[in-house]
């Protein structure tokens, strides 16, 4: 059997048992929340929104569709966040704890085709979640500026999937680590929101600006590609104008190397990891 | 239970199953589960691991089917080793190891489905698998259900069905019949006798030593991380069954060249000391006046197992 045909195998298997696991059901609920609250604040506050951030009433159409786009583009780097943090985490982690490793790890296959499986799976159901968030943001769209979004919105999505791979690579990474899911995720939550946070802070002191090389704020061009407004701990910046050719480059290029430089340990980890 | 279709082989029929552990230790921080254990284990055959909980025989099977490592030492299956080419390796085994779970949102079809798959098995070949095992286990009520609902004693039966699937050279079983019920076990012994029959290496675990004593062509006792009996080389200690016509009212006090009496109604179980015949003892019950229906030679499990695990201690 040809390895490509042994991990679509175990992609499929796997998937389906993230499809229809509670955590799955769980974010989709969470989506649909956080997609309503944002389709309603869309349709009663976005006239208000726009004046406040241009400081003035005569929005053009096409920075009024920006505008929204960044709106709900600001949130969705949380829901790939969220998405991968809850496919991740128990990826191994949860098979130690949960005895399932003492089947999936006498699978007659490298460990790595296994570990390749389950990343693919778990990568597939966080970008579907994603793409419902993008999906009820194209509908909020087309119903409050009546016209079709322009391309930029792929681009972001696109952007939103690097983000998300990366951000699956270090929580399968710390998933190899700890023999526990509620570590993994206490462990993946300190890093991104404390500590990621503590240090930005700590730069944009000393430098007046934010650390690029922080995944954290680096993911900010899912929503930088409609307007370049950022946000700072120590202020708002940015112009109206989006992120250019090289930005979007340069974020992508940071986050590969936070996906190559995690999920490369995780894939030795796993294939050196023992069952409970 | 019919065999699959041969062209679904994993290349190893018709080889006799070897499995060599040469020095292997396995520590666990301070604690030693297993100490420096060499044994080679070949089949066709049942080969039964008895030993008290914490003796090392999970950690055997463990290592076997490398879901943990040797501390030093090489495990060898047919002479390839286990840490060189796992996926081979793992592709001649199916195990059930300390209690095996499955992925909760999977029915045990889905998981049968995929275990076959991953072995080669393919198209209308793996719906006939899982009907041949899952009807011979008695799974077949529960397989649609997704494996999250199953009981702990469906949950065993199907972790045991899951190890018949692939059809393999070498199944290995740890407690294999410990939630089952009493005609779970019964059944689950006459798929091993339709293993051992179809010339299969069988590792078994256990701390019931009926069941090894029934499962068993080779019995190893494992205790303190050491393999301390093994059948194929200790012999068991042999004791005379005499069955008297009536139950004696009274056994004499010595019966000459014998060490250990034990009476159960006209049944006697003796002990002849080192050197001393069966006949010799023989003529000295009838000398006593006990008069002799039944005489058979049996062998000790049970003082086998407990000198060697409590000299251990």
């Amino acid at each position: 059997m040809y390895p490509l045909s042994r991990r679509l195998i175990i992609f499929r298997y796997f998937f389906i048992n993230y499809f229809r696991s509670r955590s799955f059901y769980f974010l989709l609920f969470l989506v649909l929340i956080i997609s309503s609250l944002m389709t309603y604040a869309s349709l009663m506050y976005f006239g208000s929104i726009g004046r406040y951030i241009v400081g003035g009433s005569g929005v053009a159409q096409l920075l009024r569709g920006n505008l929204l786009e960044y709106f709900w583009g600001f949130f969705a780097p949380t829901v790939g966040f969220f998405a991968a943090l809850f496919f991740g985490s128990s990826a191994i982690a949860g098979e130690l704890e949960e005895g399932t490793a003492n089947f999936t790890f006498t699978l007659p296959v490298d460990r790595r085709h296994v570990f390749a499986g389950k990343f693919l799976a778990a990568y597939a159901g966080a970008s579907i979640i994603c793409a419902i968030y993008y999906l009820a943001g194209f509908i909020s769209y087309l119903v409050v500026i009546r016209s079709l979004p322009n391309l930029a919105v792929l681009l972001s999505y696109g952007l939103l999937l690097v983000f998300v791979l990366a951000m699956l690579s270090v929580v399968f990474l710390l998933s190899a680590v700890f023999r526990r899911t509620t570590y993994v995720n206490i462990a993946v939550l300190v890093l991104y929101f404390i500590m990621f946070n503590s240090l930005t802070l700590i730069w944009e002191i000393l430098y007046r600006s934010a650390p690029e090389f922080l995944i954290n704020n680096t993911v900010s061009v899912v929503y930088t590609v409609y307007v370049g407004i950022s946000f700072q701990f120590t202020g708002l910046g940015g112009t109206l104008q989006p992120s250019g050719f090289w930005p979007v480059v340069h974020s992508i290029l940071i986050m590969l190397c936070y996906a190559i430089g995690t999920v490369v340990p995780a894939a030795l980890l796993f294939e050196w990891r023992e069952s409970s | 239970m019919a065999a699959p279709d041969p062209a679904h082989s994993n290349g190893t029929r018709g080889m006799p199953a070897q499995i060599s552990f040469r020095e292997v230790t396995k520590r666990y921080g301070k604690t030693t589960a297993l100490d420096k254990v060499s044994i080679d284990v070949s089949g066709p055959g049942v080969v039964a691991l008895l030993g008290p909980n914490g003796a090392g025989k999970t950690t055997f099977l463990k290592l076997l089917n490398r879901l943990s490592f040797p501390s030093s030492g090489e495990i060898t299956v047919n002479g390839l080793s286990i840490d060189k080419n796992a996926a081979k390796v793992l592709g001649m085994m199916a195990s059930q190891v300390d209690e095996t779970r499955f992925h909760p949102y999977l029915s045990g079809r889905e998981i049968l489905r995929f275990v076959a798959s991953l072995r080669g098995i393919n198209g209308d070949a793996i719906e006939k698998r899982i009907e041949e095992v899952s009807s011979r286990t008695g799974i077949s009520p529960f397989l649609d259900n997704l494996y999250g609902t199953y009981s702990s004693g469906m949950k065993q039966k199907f972790a045991n069905a899951s190890a018949l699937v692939p059809d393999s050279p070498i199944i290995s079983f740890d407690e294999p019949t410990a939630n089952l019920d009493p005609a779970g076990v019964v059944e689950f012994r006459s798929i091993i006798e339709d293993l051992k029959a179809r010339e299969k290496l069988v590792l078994i675990s256990s701390h019931i030593l009926s069941e090894v004593r029934s499962f068993g062509n080779r019995i190893l006792i494992i205790n303190a991380g050491r393999i301390v009996f093994d059948s194929s080389r200790d012999a068991l200690e042999k004791y005379l069954s005499i069955r008297l016509e009536s139950t004696p009212e009274s056994l004499p006090e010595k019966i000459k060249g014998v060490s250990e009496v034990q009476a159960n109604g006209d049944v006697l179980i003796l002990k002849p000391k080192d050197g001393v015949s069966n006949s010799t003892v023989i003529s000295e019950l009838l000398k006593s006046g006990l008069k002799i229906r039944e005489v058979s030679e049996v062998e000790s499990l049970e003082k086998a197992y407990i000198s060697r695990v409590s000299n251990e201690k």
